[in-house]
């Protein structure tokens, strides 16, 4: 666009708008072969309404070729893909939730007859519009008028489960890399079983003592096979020879334990060599 | 330009590229918000046609 005299400068950080979106909980929803449902629930800590529209697609945590986590989008997923976005529904799929108040969605399985043991997966997505976003630093607003509204789409994952389902991870390629005040590490992941690995990863830097001097922890959805860059502050380090221990395991802060599917923990350490 | 931040305030906030997204941890409770802080600007023509004009930023955020 041609840039003229006419600019309108937008800075929505200026004045803060407070608690846009809906909160909501749990933040992944695991369902079986008896009961087939689930329910989120929202809630909207804002003093305006929230229109709130609830739709599936089929998809999974992948990196790109940074090392960034990324949704991946499958559009027509194959007779292959464990994808359940076809057969889940949710009720209601459009509402409104007033300020303060807290609504349910209830989610609903109805797979294919002779579906496999398995895990089956789709992302669910919160998509909530709240008000207007205040724009400010408008030199002129005598002809243009601008408003600008924010829409927050929360992505969830979807499990359904049926018969027997097991997983784990397979750790390779760990390498890491000093990148200005920070350690970049990075780590093949394969998911091993019929489900995806729902987990943690943590890494810690040692010096030659066993002293941690920084370490850090992340979740971690495997589904296929990513290879994620994580970083370390790790500020001015001294030069020598240091240790770095990396591990995954299925404990999550944000996860019922017992929705969690377990799996021995794996492990694996590299030598970092600052020069 | 994007900025976030586990505190209130814009000051401090870490940017990063919108295209690409940044990863975060939100909670446990100790810290259960994050701040995104979202700016911009819009160079309408000199033509432009006098009226309202209206847009809408989606936010996306997925849990892994």
């Amino acid at each position: 666009m041609k840039r003229t005299g006419l600019s309108l400068a937008l800075l929505c950080g200026a004045a803060p708008l407070a608690g846009q979106g809906v909160v909501i909980a749990p933040h992944a929803v695991f369902m079986d072969a008896q009961t087939r449902s689930g329910a989120v629930l929202l809630y909207n800590p804002n003093t305006e309404p929230v229109e709130v529209a609830i739709s599936f697609f089929f998809g999974y945590p992948a990196t790109d070729t940074a090392g960034s986590v990324i949704v991946r989008t499958v559009e027509h997923a194959d007779s292959t893909s464990p994808s359940a976005a076809g057969w889940i529904q949710a009720f209601p799929r459009r509402l409104t939730v007033p300020p303060l108040e807290r609504q349910t969605i209830r989610l609903l399985a109805t797979p294919p007859p002779g579906l496999a043991n398995g895990e089956y997966w789709a992302r669910l997505v919160i998509s909530a519009k709240g008000g207007q976003l205040p724009v400010t630093g408008v030199a002129d607003t005598a002809k243009v008028k601008v408003g600008l509204t924010l829409e927050v789409r929360t992505i969830i994952g979807v499990f359904y489960r049926k018969g027997a389902v097991q997983t784990g991870v397979t750790l390779a390629g760990l390498r890491t890399a000093v990148v200005g005040d920070s350690l970049a590490v990075w780590a093949r992941l394969t998911q091993q079983g019929n489900a995806a690995y729902i987990g943690s990863a943590h890494a810690a830097l040692l010096d030659s003592s066993g002293r941690t001097l920084s370490e850090m922890k992340a979740p971690i959805g495997v589904y296929y096979t990513m290879e994620p860059r994580w970083a370390l502050p790790i500020g001015a380090l001294a030069p020598g020879r240091y240790r770095l221990r990396f591990d995954l395991s299925t404990g999550r802060e944000d996860l019922a334990p017992e929705l969690v599917l377990p799996s021995p923990p794996v492990r694996d350490s590299v030598e970092v060599r600052v020069p | 330009m994007l900025g976030l931040r586990y505190a209130g305030l814009m000051a401090g906030a870490t940017a990063f590229n919108p295209v690409a997204g940044a990863t975060g941890k939100l909670g446990p409770p100790a810290s259960p918000y994050i701040y995104l802080w979202i700016g911009g600007t819009v160079s309408p023509a000199v033509t432009a046609t006098p009226g309202i004009y209206t847009g809408t930023i989606i936010v996306t955020i997925a849990y892994l």
